[in-house]
């Protein structure tokens, strides 16, 4: 039900309802005075009733009524109090109190107040009675009584609530007859009354709701159309008003009309500035300034079709915004033939009875023709100065859409292009022959090509890719360095790296990369190359390793060849001092022996003139002075001791020379006294230690041994005359002083020759024994002596030869040789 | 030229290496135990740089014959390529050319592994410290 229908109603239920009351308040009026009140708040009442004198004293807020009943003769007071009940809500609270649950409240409560013997009683008026509980109790007597509240106006005026205790009979009174008419007459008001609006509401109301919605539809911006003829005063005013109506709504139209085309034109220029001054995203400008002609025109049932100046439809919008096509060269002739100009049309796939076609020029070039068609008429001329307006308008936006699309040409050349680059550079990137790979800024494997696959011995990409490239370097240290390289420079050129492949073997590489990196500089991505570079690493591990062995031969080859030239050397000077020996020998032999034979016959001469003497004094003793005989003779005996003394050493010196050559024993072993061993060498180094050192021998008196004596005893020249040269080289005052040790130490036999001079170096101890390692002067050493010397001892005799610190603060040479012959070691190189 | 003028030049060039190779930096001193020329090499050898420091080293072996031997501290070496092993090896020919005891000193292990890779650890006479003497 509409919101002015039911107030028509409420309009007339009221005033029907507005009679009936005041119907019936007439008839209480007029029966009964003053309406009752119901207590709110305390309020204290008083009136002879039936039992005496009745005070009430009510306090609704606390719920409690207090009740004192005075006996009719003015005797005693009694009082009680009582909670006040209301189950019939209706707010009268001493009714409450008797109707209780027990119906009994009051006389339960107190039974002195029960009225005994309370003469009948008669209300003189009543207004509401509860018919739905009439409250049965007894009293003393056992008599069946009822009871009723009442609410009663004393004479005074003053409305109270009267406890009404009575036989039954008397309250079972219903209505009067004068009540029953006033009722029916409330009724008949009524009745009246609704009657009264109806005929309101369809005669007066119903035209005046016509005019107010036809106001309220006015206000909103339309046009109302009202009922005429309607009759009477208000339909006359409503056929006035539906007259003015018609006229503005005639101005109305002429308004909107004038508003919509200018609107459009608005609209359209607004279009084309927003297409041309967002030149970056005309296309959607220009489709939506043709939509906002179309949808102009879509009420003409009109078409809207836009062709460039080679007649290749760009834009083709109908009515209903479903694609037509065209024929192009019908398109291209109705543009050739007229600027502006208007005739029938079919080349859209529809026939059109009138078209319109406008060519669009810039400068000379006709760049486009914009042809209009609708089915219904021709076009009218408003219509026809407004597309040429709108054309005018739309000019520009053609000239720039004619060189968006150059430019489209020109975009979609480059795509292609880019198109083929990109295929390019993705053939690039998965044929390559090398690994190509990026990384995220995590260093995390983004992406990976099939070499790279093969270099780490996979063939599933998702094995490899998300997962850390330190995983497939052989040393996460070396990546780091490489990452480090990236982040200061933003790239690394031929960074050589060892990948780990899956199996876990190792791949040489050579890694080029370089970094993405964003505006804040922070790294998006790191793009590499990486070079299996395996077989270069072979080659150039090869080559060095040759260059080692060469160089290790070679050297060996210079040692060889040096140790047969001083082998040589020390051989001939051995085959040399053997030869000096030999030949010293032979001529010292008939030297000694000639020497022996003069000695024997001086002998003979000394006693033939011993006997000369003793025959012939006299001219012995002339004779001996003359030539000083006597002293000869006595001479003649020193001077051949003196040179037994030099054949001796002569002879000693010669039987040192070959023992220390041992040429019959060079290269063979055989007995060989150590301690002799030393001693001849003494004798041959004696020149180079004489001068700079005191030699003193603590020989152990050792056995001989299985040895080559002229080896070992090359050895110990090298030793001892190295000892004297580090003396001599220490420019000392006095000389030095070299001890040699012997003695046998289970089953070897020691000699150990230590010196005072300036040591030997750790770090030269490791390379003493080296070949050609030599501090010595050019030219004065070769480099070999201890080569040699640790060749004879260790790798000949199976001994052993070290270097240490004397106790005297120089240097110790320790020679260890077995007693017995062993197997020879094989050189170690 | 005396060896002290010579080793003063060595020490110039070894400090500016650095400035001319970014990325590695040398480092010298003598030893007494053992008796050496020490050259510490901090950062990476790699091909740009390997060269120079090859010829550089090559200049300090006769000063280091001088003084005992050379040794080449690779405590901070962090990445050496193949390129930059080879230099060791050229270095330790020439060594041995002139007599001059050489030994690699401190290596890492990243460097170890390539060296190994490479085959060029029974070359060279590694400690991993000064107490060289057995």
């Amino acid at each position: 039900m509409r919101r002015g229908l039911r107030t028509e109603i409420r309009l007339v239920g009221a005033v029907a309802v507005l009679v009936s009351a005041i119907l019936i308040a007439w008839s209480y009026i007029e029966y009964h005075g003053f309406p009752p009140l119901s207590y709110r708040g305390r309020r204290d009442v008083a009136r002879e009733g039936l039992f005496g004198k009745i005070e009430l004293s009510v306090h609704s807020k606390q719920d409690l009524i207090n009740i004192r009943v005075h006996s009719a003769g003015g005797g005693d007071t009694k009082s009680a109090k009582f909670l006040i009940e209301d189950p019939l809500d209706d707010h009268i609270g001493l009714r409450s109190l008797v109707v209780s649950p027990d119906g009994l409240t009051l006389f339960s409560a107190d039974p002195e107040h029960y009225p005994v013997g309370a003469p009948a009683l008669t209300p003189a008026v009543w207004l509401r009675l509860d018919p739905k509980k009439p409250i049965e109790a007894k009293d003393r007597d056992g008599n069946r009584i009822f009871v009723r509240i009442l609410v009663v106006v004393s004479p005074s005026g003053e409305p109270i609530n009267m406890l009404i205790i009575a036989p039954y009979e008397i309250l079972g009174k219903t209505l009067s007859s004068d009540q029953s008419a006033m009722i029916v007459l409330s009724l008949s008001f009524l009745v009246l009354g609704i009657l009264l609006a109806w005929w309101l509401a369809h005669d007066i109301v119903s035209p005046l709701k016509s005019l107010r919605r036809a106001v309220a539809a006015y206000s909103a911006g339309e046009i109302p159309k009202l009922p005429r003829n309607v009759g009477g005063d208000i339909g006359l005013i409503l056929d006035a008003f539906a007259d003015l109506m018609s006229q503005v709504g005639s101005w109305r139209y002429e308004l909107e009309k004038e508003v919509k085309s200018r609107t459009l034109e608005l609209t359209i220029r607004g279009a084309v500035d927003h297409a041309l001054a967002n030149s970056n995203d005309d296309d959607v400008a220009y489709c939506a300034a043709l939509e906002t002609i179309v949808d102009h025109l879509e009420e003409a049932n009109g078409l809207f079709s836009w062709y460039d100046g080679r007649g290749k439809p760009c834009v083709v919008i109908a009515g209903s915004s479903s694609l037509i096509h065209p024929n192009p060269t019908e398109v291209a002739l109705i543009a050739a033939a007229a600027e502006y100009g208007e005739g029938r049309f079919n080349g859209l796939g529809i026939e059109l009875r009138h078209a319109l076609a406008a060519g669009l020029t810039a400068g000379d070039e006709l760049i486009g023709t914009v042809i209009l068609g609708r089915y219904d008429r021709s076009f009218l001329p408003d219509e026809k100065k407004f597309i040429k307006k709108v054309l005018g308008d739309f000019t520009p936006l053609v000239q720039e859409r004619v060189k968006r699309a150059r430019q489209e040409v020109i975009r979609i050349d480059a795509e292609h292009s880019l198109r083929r680059s990109e295929q390019r550079l993705r053939t690039f990137f998965e044929e390559s022959r090398d690994m190509i790979y990026t990384v995220n800024a995590d260093d995390v494997i983004a992406s990976i090509n099939a070499a790279g696959l093969a270099l780490l011995g996979s063939t599933d990409r998702f094995e490899v890719l998300g997962r850390k490239f330190s995983d497939f370097v052989l040393s996460i240290q070396d990546r780091d360095v490489c990452l480090e390289r990236i982040h200061e420079t933003g790239f690394v050129n031929d960074y050589e790296i060892v990948l780990k492949r899956i199996d876990g073997s190792a791949v040489f590489c050579l890694e080029t990369a370089q970094a993405v990196k964003a505006k804040d500089g922070s790294i998006l991505e790191i793009q590499g190359i990486i070079k299996d570079i395996t077989d270069r690493i072979a080659k150039e591990r090869e080559l060095w390793q040759t260059n080692m062995e060469l160089a290790d031969t070679n050297s060996k080859l210079k040692e060889t060849q040096m140790i047969v030239v001083q082998r040589e050397k020390l051989a001939s000077i051995g085959q040399l001092a053997a030869g000096i020996a030999h030949e010293i020998n032979n001529p010292l032999a008939f030297l000694k022996s000639n020497h022996q034979i003069l000695q024997d016959f001086l002998s003979k001469m000394k006693a033939a003139w011993q006997e000369a003497a003793d025959a012939d004094p006299v001219l012995h003793a002339r004779i001996a002075e003359g030539q000083d005989l006597d002293y000869v003779f006595s001479e003649i005996g020193a001077l051949v001791e003196e040179s037994d003394e030099g054949y001796r050493r002569i002879m000693d010196i010669v039987k040192n020379l070959k023992s220390f050559a041992r040429v019959d024993t060079e290269t063979s072993f055989g007995n060989y006294n150590l301690d002799a061993g030393i001693e001849s060498t003494l004798v041959v180094a004696r020149n180079e230690i004489k001068y700079v050192a005191d030699v003193e021998l603590r020989l152990g008196g050792l056995p001989p041994i299985e040895a080559s004596g002229g080896e070992v005893n090359q050895v110990l020249l090298n030793i001892l005359v190295n000892s004297a040269q580090a003396i001599e080289g220490q420019k000392r005052q006095g000389n030095g002083h070299i001890l040699v040790e012997t003695r046998i130490e289970g089953d070897r036999a020691i000699c150990e020759i230590s010196d005072d001079g300036p040591g030997i170096p750790d770090i030269m101890r490791l390379i003493i024994f080296d070949p050609f390692f030599t501090t010595k002067e050019p030219g004065k050493g070769t480099g070999l002596g201890l080569s040699i010397s640790y060749d004879i001892i260790v790798n000949k005799h199976g001994g052993r030869l070290t270097v240490g610190d004397s106790v005297m603060g120089g240097a110790l040479f320790r020679i260890e040789l077995p007693l017995s012959r062993i197997a020879p070691v094989q050189p170690s190189g | 030229m005396t060896n002290g003028a010579a080793e003063g030049d060595f020490i110039r060039k070894l400090e500016s290496f650095g400035e001319t190779y970014p990325g590695i930096r040398l480092s010298y001193r003598k030893s007494n135990s053992p008796s050496a020329v020490v050259i510490s090499i901090d950062g990476s050898l790699d091909s740009n740089n390997s060269d120079a420091f090859r010829k550089l080293a090559l200049e300090v072996l006769g000063l280091a014959k001088n003084e005992g031997g050379l040794i080449l501290n690779l405590a901070g070496l962090r990445y050496a390529s193949s390129t930059g092993l080879g230099s060791f090896t050229a270095i330790l020919l020439e060594a041995r050319r002139h007599q001059v005891p050489f030994f690699l000193c401190h290596i890492q292990p990243s460097v170890l592994s390539v060296l190994d890779l490479l085959g060029f650890t029974s070359f060279f006479d590694c400690i991993n410290d000064f107490e060289v003497f057995p």
